[in-house]
C-alpha cells in the first residue's frame, strides 16, 4: 500500500508539482528579472534590409546561407551582407570616428548579452564600417537603393577597368 | 556574279546594293562588336549574383628574370590589401607571400621571387581538411572558410609550399573585404574579392604600378588570354611539379 | 579453471586518494592552461608557423596509440582465445576507453577553435583520413562500450565475442589511421611512408601493455591484494619484449629505407646524426630509455621478475614512447620543406631554416592533463563498477 503511494508520488505528482513551480515562477519573474534591450537605431537610413521582426528571428539564417553563398560560391549580391549590417548599425560616437557593433551596449551585443547567444562574427570580421572604393557597393547609398547598386555593378566593373587600363 | 537571265537586270541592280548594304551593316556589325571586345576583354566577367564558374581556372605567371632582390613591391602590396603585417616575430606572423631568395651552392646562380599560395589544381591542403574548411572554387581559388575552420592546422602540415599561417592572437580592425580571426588558418586567397570585381590581384596590379612587371594574372583556361599565349610560347615550370599537385602558380626563367 | 568473479576496486591505504587528488590537480591546472592558450591564442605557447604541432599533439597521439593497445589484453582473450588473459578484460576495456578519452581531450582543447567541436563533428570531408579518424575513434568507443556491456551484464555474454572481434579489427584500423595522419603526408620528407601504421601499431602494442601492467601494480598495492600471478607476469614479460623488439625492428626498417634514397640523406642525418636535440631525443630517449635498457632489464630478470620490477620497466618503455612520438611529430616538422631540392633558400618566412621549438608550460601541462584524465576516469569507474578480477589470476 505505502510503496504504491510512495511510487505515485516520486513518479507523478512530484514531477508534476515540480513543472508547475518552474512555471509560475519563471512567468513571475519574466517582467522584471532582466531588462530588455534597448537598440540605438541608426540615424542615416530609414529601414533595414528586412522587416525588424524578420531580421530577430532570421537575421541568423540569412547570413548564415549568405555566407556560403559568397565563400564557397563567390555569390556577391548587396542583399544580406555581414559588412551592410555593420555599416549602417554600427554608431558614430561624438567625434565621428564609428564604435565596434560587438562593444558592450553596442547593436549586436545588447541582443546577443540578452539572450546569451555568443557572437562568433567579430573575431574574424570587421566591427566598423569601412570606406570602400571601386567596389559594386557605392559607398553612402542609401539603403533602400542598396539593391539597386548590385545592377550598377557592370557599370562600375567597366569603368573601373577602363580606369585602370589607362 | 551568277549568269542570271538579262530580263531580271533592273533587280540585279538593287539585289546588288542591297548586297553591298547588307554586308556593310553586317561588317559594320561583327568588326565594331569584334573591337568592343577587344577594348574590353572581361565584358563577359560574371555579375555579383552568378557563381564562379568551372570554365574559368585563374593562374599567375611569374617572370624570374624580372624580379630583383630589393623589390617587394608584391609583399607591401598584399600586407596593405588583406590586413595583415610583419611584426617582428617570423615564427608567428602570418605571411601570404614572401620574397624567396634561391642559391644553387655549386654553380652561383641566384635568384629572387615570390611566392604564395600555389592555387594548386589538386591541393593537398583541400585533401586533408576534415571539416571541408580548406576547399577549392570552382574557379580555381583555394580558399579558406573560416566560418568552418576549426584550427587543427593539419592543412598547415601538409602545404608543401608553406603557403599557410595561424592566425596566434586576437586581432581587430580587419579589413572588410578580408576578414581574418585568432585560431583559424589563412592564404593567399588570390585577392579574390578583387578578382571578383573584374580587378587583378593586389600583388599583379603593384608589380605593374611600382615593381617590375614580372606578375602576370589571367585565366589559364582561355586560350586567349595573355597568360595562356605566354605559357605556351615560352618555357615555365611549377615549384615541386613532381608532386603532382599542378599549381595554378607558373614561374618562368627559374 | 574455476569462473572468474569480478569486483570494485577495494582502497584498503590512502594510495587511492592521494592519486585521485593529484590528478585532479593535474586536470586542474591544464584546464587553466587550456584557458589561457584559448583566451590569448596561441602566441603563448611553443607553437608556431613552422612548429605547427607541439606538446599537446605528442601527448595525444601517444594516448591515443596506447588506447589502442591496452585493449590487446582483452582481444587476446576473446580473439585469440587465451583463457589466462580473460580475467584483465574488463580492465583492459576500460583502460582502452578512458586512455581514449583522454587522448581525445588533449587534441580537441588544443584546437584554434576548439568550441567548433560540434562542426568537426558533423561537417566532413572523407577525403581526409583525419575526418576518417573521428569517426574511428567515436565508433571506437561505441564499440568497446558494447563490448563491456556483454562481458559485465548478465545474459549477453554471447555479444562479447563479436563485439571482441570488431573491436580487434577497429582497433587495428584505428591504429593505421593515426599512423597515416603522418604517413599521408608527401610534403614532408620526415613524414611520407607507408610504414607509420604498422610502426604505429607495433608500439600500441608496447604502450597498451605498458600502461595496463602499470595500473595493476597500482590496483595492487591500493588495495593489498594480488591478481595479477606469477605466470601472468611471465606472460608479460615475454610479451613487451617481444613488442618493443617489434618496434625497434620497423624502425630500423623505416630509417634504413629512407637511408637507401640519397634524397632522403639530409633529413635522416638531421634526425640521426647531427647531435641536435631530435637525435638526442632519439637515441637517449626512445632507443635507449625505451627500448635497449627495459629490454636489457627485463631479459635481465628472467629468473626472479616480480610486478615492481615489470612495472618500472614500464615506465621506461612510456617514457621511450613519449619520446619516439616527440622525434615524429616534432623532429619532423622542425626539418624545413624542400621547395627547391639542392637549392639554398632562404626568406622572411624561415624558408630552408630549421624550426626552433620549446615546449611552453601550458602546453606540458595540457599533453599530461590528458594522462591524469585517463587514469582519473579508469580510477573513478574501478571503484564503481566491477572491472577487476577477484583473486589471484592463473
Amino acid at each position: 500500500m505505502t510503496s504504491r503511494i510512495a511510487s505515485l508520488t516520486r513518479f507523478t505528482i512530484l514531477p508534476v508539482l515540480m513543472v508547475m513551480i518552474t512555471l509560475v515562477s519563471g512567468i513571475a519573474h519574466s517582467e522584471s528579472r532582466v531588462p530588455e534591450p534597448v537598440i540605438e537605431l541608426p540615424t542615416e537610413s530609414e529601414q533595414c534590409i528586412r522587416p525588424k521582426e524578420f531580421m530577430r528571428r532570421n537575421h541568423m539564417n540569412l547570413l548564415k546561407h549568405k555566407r556560403d553563398a559568397t565563400m564557397r560560391q563567390g555569390i556577391r549580391t548587396e542583399d544580406a551582407s555581414l559588412q551592410g549590417c555593420v555599416d549602417c548599425h554600427a554608431i558614430r560616437a561624438a567625434d565621428g570616428s564609428a564604435i565596434p557593433v560587438n562593444a558592450p551596449g553596442q547593436f549586436c551585443s545588447t541582443c546577443h548579452e540578452y539572450a546569451a547567444v555568443k557572437l562568433d562574427c567579430f573575431e574574424c570580421h570587421r566591427t566598423t564600417p569601412e570606406q570602400v572604393m571601386n567596389s559594386t557597393r557605392l559607398p553612402d547609398t542609401p539603403v533602400h537603393d542598396r539593391h539597386l547598386a548590385a545592377n550598377d555593378a557592370k557599370v562600375i566593373n567597366l569603368q573601373n577597368y577602363l580606369n585602370e587600363a589607362q | 556574279m551568277t549568269g542570271l537571265p538579262h530580263a531580271k537586270h533592273h533587280i540585279d541592280k538593287t539585289r546588288r546594293q542591297f548586297l553591298k548594304q547588307a554586308g556593310i551593316g553586317v561588317s559594320t556589325i561583327v568588326l565594331g562588336s569584334g573591337v568592343t571586345l577587344l577594348a574590353y576583354p572581361e565584358a563577359s566577367a560574371r555579375s555579383p549574383d552568378q557563381p564562379a564558374s568551372s570554365s574559368i581556372r585563374w593562374g599567375l605567371l611569374i617572370d624570374v628574370n624580372k624580379c630583383t632582390k630589393e623589390c617587394t613591391a608584391c609583399v607591401s602590396a598584399c600586407s596593405a590589401e588583406n590586413g595583415w603585417k610583419l611584426d617582428g616575430d617570423a615564427r608567428v606572423d602570418a605571411q601570404w607571400i614572401r620574397k624567396l631568395e634561391v642559391k644553387n651552392p655549386e654553380t652561383g646562380y641566384q635568384a629572387s621571387f615570390p611566392v604564395m599560395c600555389q592555387h594548386c589544381e589538386k591541393p593537398a591542403c583541400v585533401d586533408v581538411c576534415p571539416t571541408g574548411a580548406s576547399f577549392k572554387r570552382a574557379d580555381g581559388i583555394v580558399l579558406v572558410d573560416k566560418h568552418t575552420c576549426i584550427g587543427c592546422r593539419y592543412c598547415m602540415i601538409a602545404c608543401p609550399y608553406q603557403a599557410r599561417s595561424f592566425i596566434h592572437q586576437p586581432l581587430s580592425n580587419q579589413k572588410s573585404h578580408a576578414p581574418r580571426g585568432k585560431g583559424t588558418v589563412e592564404s593567399c586567397t588570390l585577392c579574390v574579392h578583387r578578382v571578383d570585381r573584374d580587378q587583378q590581384p593586389a600583388c599583379v596590379a603593384s608589380c605593374e604600378k611600382d615593381g617590375k612587371g614580372a606578375l602576370m594574372f589571367g585565366d589559364l583556361n582561355d586560350g586567349e588570354s595573355e597568360i595562356s599565349k605566354r605559357v605556351a610560347k615560352f618555357a615555365t615550370r611549377q615549384i615541386r611539379e613532381d608532386l603532382g599537385l599542378d599549381p595554378g602558380v607558373r614561374y618562368q626563367n627559374l | 579453471m574455476a569462473r572468474t568473479t569480478y569486483t570494485s576496486l577495494k582502497n584498503n591505504n590512502g594510495l587511492f586518494d592521494l592519486l585521485i587528488i593529484l590528478h585532479i590537480a593535474i586536470i586542474a591546472a591544464g584546464m587553466v592552461a587550456v584557458w589561457y592558450m584559448e583566451h590569448y591564442g596561441h602566441i603563448v605557447t611553443g607553437m608556431s608557423n613552422k612548429i605547427i604541432w607541439g606538446t599537446p599533439h605528442v601527448f595525444a597521439i601517444f594516448l591515443i596509440i596506447a588506447a589502442s593497445g591496452a585493449l590487446n589484453v582483452a582481444s587476446i582473450s576473446t580473439v585469440f582465445s587465451k583463457k589466462s588473459y580473460k580475467p584483465f578484460t574488463r580492465l583492459s576495456g576500460l583502460l582502452a576507453l578512458s586512455l581514449l578519452a583522454g587522448g581525445l581531450a588533449v587534441l580537441v582543447l588544443d584546437l584554434g577553435r576548439p568550441e567548433r567541436l560540434i562542426i568537426a563533428m558533423t561537417t566532413y570531408n572523407f577525403k581526409s583520413v583525419f575526418a576518417w579518424n573521428i569517426y574511428l575513434y567515436t565508433g571506437f568507443m561505441a564499440i568497446v562500450v558494447v563490448y563491456l556491456y556483454a562481458m559485465m551484464v548478465k545474459n549477453f555474454s554471447w555479444l562479447s565475442i563479436p563485439a571482441g572481434y570488431l573491436a580487434f579489427a577497429w582497433r587495428l584500423a584505428l591504429t593505421a589511421g593515426t599512423g597515416s595522419i603522418f604517413g599521408f603526408i608527401v610534403a614532408r620528407e620526415a613524414f611520407d611512408s607507408a610504414l607509420f601504421a604498422p610502426l604505429f601499431i607495433a608500439s600500441s602494442f608496447v604502450y597498451g601493455l605498458a600502461f595496463t601492467i602499470i595500473v595493476l601494480k597500482i590496483v595492487q598495492a591500493t588495495s593489498r591484494t594480488t591478481i595479477v600471478s606469477p605466470q601472468m607476469i611471465e606472460r608479460f614479460r615475454i610479451l613487451l619484449i617481444t613488442f618493443t623488439a617489434t618496434v625497434l625492428f620497423i624502425t630500423i626498417i623505416f630509417h634504413l629505407t629512407k637511408l637507401y634514397a640519397s634524397k632522403n640523406h639530409d633529413v635522416e642525418w638531421f634526425l640521426l646524426a647531427s647531435g641536435n636535440i631530435y637525435s638526442q631525443i632519439f637515441w637517449l630517449g626512445q632507443i635507449g630509455v625505451g627500448i635497449l635498457a627495459p629490454v636489457l632489464l627485463l631479459a635481465l630478470w628472467r629468473k626472479d621478475i616480480n610486478i615492481n620490477r615489470l612495472a618500472s620497466a614500464c615506465l621506461l618503455l612510456l617514457v621511450g614512447g613519449v619520446a619516439q612520438i616527440y622525434v615524429i611529430v616534432i623532429g619532423g616538422q622542425a626539418y624545413p620543406l624542400d621547395l627547391f631540392p639542392g637549392m639554398e633558400i632562404s626568406s622572411s618566412f624561415d624558408d630552408g631554416q630549421i624550426a626552433s621549438y620549446t615546449p611552453s608550460l601550458p602546453e606540458i601541462l595540457l599533453g599530461i592533463a590528458g594522462i591524469s584524465i585517463a587514469m582519473l576516469l579508469s580510477g573513478i569507474l574501478m571503484r564503481i563498477m566491477p572491472f577487476l578480477p577477484e583473486g589471484e589470476t592463473v
